[in-house]
């Protein structure tokens, strides 16, 4: 990462996390592709994506934190209020409100006595409805905390809430244990790190992978009829002629938040070699 | 081979996962069973224009939705510019599908073997899989067949000992139904809202990054280790002319045996439904949707499931989704329930598709519970007209014509809950919907994106639109 003033300000990726969130911006050719699990990271954290947990997204990517919020405000998965411990998610579409589903959603809102999207007193359950969940063959089904449950039954819900307060192990219809909302966020967080850790991905990823200079954080590619000029409209045929101007990032004052700064880690085609490549481990 | 001798399934992308259930997955059994054969064949024995026209020669079409031929796709990007890329659409989302899902928990390493496959045709050296955020055991298990895959050289750098570098990201989405549009999954990828991008460019031409980008589904994918074994002629022994090859056809609703059954395209929807075991409790067929909830209703089962029969019959395959309703479905919670999906899932960057799903909803509800009037199946469909054409992407076009199919199919239903001020199918308890404010949409709690709601609202506490409504 770039910036000494950055680390100084973090509020909520510090210490480990802020190696984790690293290893995060690792994984991508442009850190803004990072935003989302990072913001899974600050729910890992915190239970639920807060306004200081955005900053700190914002500092480490190297945008605006009205840009991280317009962001994570388009996804159910990240929250931005307190959700519990554990967030029952049952589908209300096709499938499984025809077997049944919409009943069942409000009678357990009635025997958690809870509205929707409320969590219980005890700080720990969340009811919500989801859209389809892929999960059309055991309607109507759920997930709990994006573990599948299916055939459900009000009875069973409540009883796989019952035995979640009281700290037993439930398992979903695949047989996995279901995990808490924070841990479960920093797996969805963390999901293809494991990669950079090993050094198996490397960084090096495109052969010479280099960022265009319109590919800094906060910018969108420039598509065809670019305004500020600057740039011949690329066709297929004239692609090719722009690819070359696009090779090398430019040096400076392409955007506030100056983008290089982050990249690092971000555009890892700039290393020269990458140590501990795969080689050795894979042969 | 096929359907002669009664329904069955032709197993190919499904066939290691049901021959072994306990570890499909697993890097070991792929390996035991012929798994990377094709891969290996193909970065070492074949160059990548040989593959390339395989691909077009066998008429793959996708498997996500669109039915695009997969060779032509891949010929429109550019073979001179670098860095290209691969992005796995893994967001399966369309209401009644749940093929990809399978396919990434049970068996991976096929899809990391396609997309080996797909970056040698096309030269590409990075592929990125965006899993859907909710598919936390898929993430699981592609996260470790990746791990995997690079160990064994498989992935990485010179893979099979070729001098071909392929490196494979996996990347989570975290809810939202349209980034399974090609550049509205792009755009999350790439950490913005993803909302879809105005085309032309291509993603084959800009795409990811603004660089030249493949986008196919998970099952398209997973399709082409074994074109690559078997050859084009076998690929062809399944299907239709059009449609080559099998599908696999995720059944579910009031059917004995909900499951995927992966079967040659060109099955006839009867056959389906055998191998489905039949309508539960000695039901009758009343209406199906044959290609999940964007696609227009069919109320008969003598339609071939293939993308050529299914679009003359004024529907589509789309992802192969099939819901099977008995006569106990009451249409109008059926049009209601299926525009809530499009309008809770409309990314609200176009008018007619985010106010046109919203006012349909408004509409439907009022019908169901007993208080429609006499021109709503007029205004409905007229509210389908006003979006169908006129969005800036797909989701508006599927939501009207899912809408107009209800009501055009069913009107007499519609015109029945008009005229007795209720809905006939079930008591007031059942019919779910109730005001608005009862069901809040999902993730309302979050700061999911409503289009109604500005994100101060989301950020002080209760929303204000279900107070408004």
């Amino acid at each position: 990462m770039s910036a000494g003033f950055a680390e100084a300000a973090l509020e909520v990726l510090e210490g480990e996390r802020l190696e984790d969130a690293r290893r995060i911006l690792a994984k991508y050719p442009n850190p803004r592709s990072a935003v989302i699990p990072l913001l899974f990271l600050v729910q890992s954290i915190q239970g639920y994506v807060t306004d200081e947990g955005m900053r700190d997204v914002a500092r480490l990517v190297g945008i605006t934190p009205a840009q991280v919020l317009a962001t994570g405000s388009f996804y159910t998965m990240l929250k931005k209020r307190p959700q519990g411990d554990y967030v029952i998610s049952i589908c209300r579409n096709i499938t499984c409100t025809h077997l049944g589903a919409r009943r069942l959603i409000a009678e357990v809102r009635d025997r958690l006595g809870v509205e929707l999207n409320e969590v219980t007193s005890d700080g720990r359950f969340m009811l919500e409805t989801a859209e389809c969940l892929a999960t059309c063959d055991g309607a109507p089904s759920g997930q709990i905390n994006y573990e599948d449950v299916y055939h459900l039954t009000t009875d069973k819900v409540m009883d796989m809430i019952e035995a979640l307060r009281r700290g037993e192990t439930v398992t979903s219809v695949r047989g996995e244990p279901i995990r808490t909302i924070r841990e479960i966020s920093y797996e969805m967080a963390m999901t293809g790190t494991g990669l950079t850790a090993l050094g198996e991905a490397t960084a090096r990823t495109v052969a010479g992978e280099v960022l265009p200079p319109d590919m800094a954080p906060g910018f969108r590619p420039r598509v065809t009829g670019t305004p500020a000029g600057a740039r011949p409209r690329p066709g297929i045929e004239e692609a090719a002629e722009s690819a070359g101007e696009m090779g090398a990032p430019e040096a400076e004052g392409e955007q506030p938040g100056d983008a290089t700064g982050g990249s690092e880690a971000a555009a890892p085609g700039n290393r020269p070699g990458h140590p501990g490549s795969t080689e050795e481990e894979s042969r | 081979m096929s359907v002669a001798a009664g329904p069955q399934e032709v197993r190919i992308v499904t066939r290691r996962y049901h021959e072994f259930p306990e570890d499909s997955w697993t890097l070991e059994r792929v390996e035991a069973d012929g798994g990377y054969e094709a891969a290996r064949s193909a970065v070492r024995d074949m160059t990548p224009d040989e593959v390339l026209d395989t691909v077009k020669d066998s008429g793959l079409r996708g498997r996500g939705g669109a039915g695009f031929p997969t060779g032509v796709k891949w010929s429109f990007v550019p073979k001179d510019l670098f860095p290209k890329y691969i992005v796995v659409n893994h967001d399966e989302g369309e209401p009644g599908t749940f093929k990809d899902r399978e396919l990434g928990e049970r068996d991976p390493h096929q899809l990391i073997e396609g997309i080996i496959i797909a970056a040698w045709a096309n030269q590409a050296n990075r592929a990125f899989i965006y899993c859907r955020g909710e598919m936390a055991l898929g993430a699981r298990r592609m996260d470790t067949a990746i791990r995997d895959a690079y160990r064994k050289g498989y992935l990485g750098k010179g893979i099979f000992g070729s001098g071909f570098d392929l490196d494979v990201t996996l990347h989570r989405g975290a809810g939202a139904y349209i980034c399974g549009e090609e550049s509205a999954l792009l755009d999350s990828l790439e950490g913005f809202r993803g909302q879809p991008r105005l085309k032309p460019p291509f993603p084959a031409v800009k795409g990811l990054y603004g660089q030249p980008t493949i986008i196919n589904n998970t099952e398209t994918l997973s399709t082409l280790p074994h074109i690559i074994r078997h050859g084009v002629e076998w690929f062809r022994r399944w299907g239709t002319e059009k449609s080559p090859g099998t599908k696999m056809i995720s059944t579910s609703g009031h059917v004995v045996r909900p499951a995927n059954y992966e079967v040659p395209l060109g099955t006839t929807l009867a056959e389906l439904l055998e191998l489905a075991g039949g309508m539960r409790d000695g039901g009758r067929v009343k209406a199906i949707i044959p290609g999940g909830a964007s696609a227009p209703l069919l109320t008969s089962t003598e339609y071939r499931l293939d993308f050529e029969s299914l679009q003359e019959a004024g529907t589509m395959l789309g992802s192969g989704a099939v819901v099977f309703m008995d006569e106990s479905t009451c249409m109008v919670r059926n049009a209601l329930v299926t525009n809530e999906f499009f309008e809770h899932e409309s990314c609200g960057k176009c008018t007619p598709c985010r106010e046109g799903t919203w006012w349909a909803s408004k509409v439907l509800e009022r019908i169901e519970h007993g208080e429609g009037r006499k021109e709503d199946m007029e205004l409905l469909l007229d509210i389908a007209n006003g979006i169908d054409g006129r969005a800036f992407c797909p989701l508006g076009d599927a939501a009207s014509w899912a809408l107009r199919s209800n009501v055009e199919l069913f009107r007499d239903e519609f015109e029945q809950h008009v005229i007795d001020g209720r809905c006939p199918f079930e008591d007031e308890h059942l019919s779910f919907t109730g005001p608005r404010a009862a069901v809040p949409g999902p993730g309302d709690s979050g700061i999911a994106a409503q289009p109604h709601a500005g994100v101060d609202a989301d950020l002080e506490g209760p929303d204000p639109r279900e107070a408004g409504r």
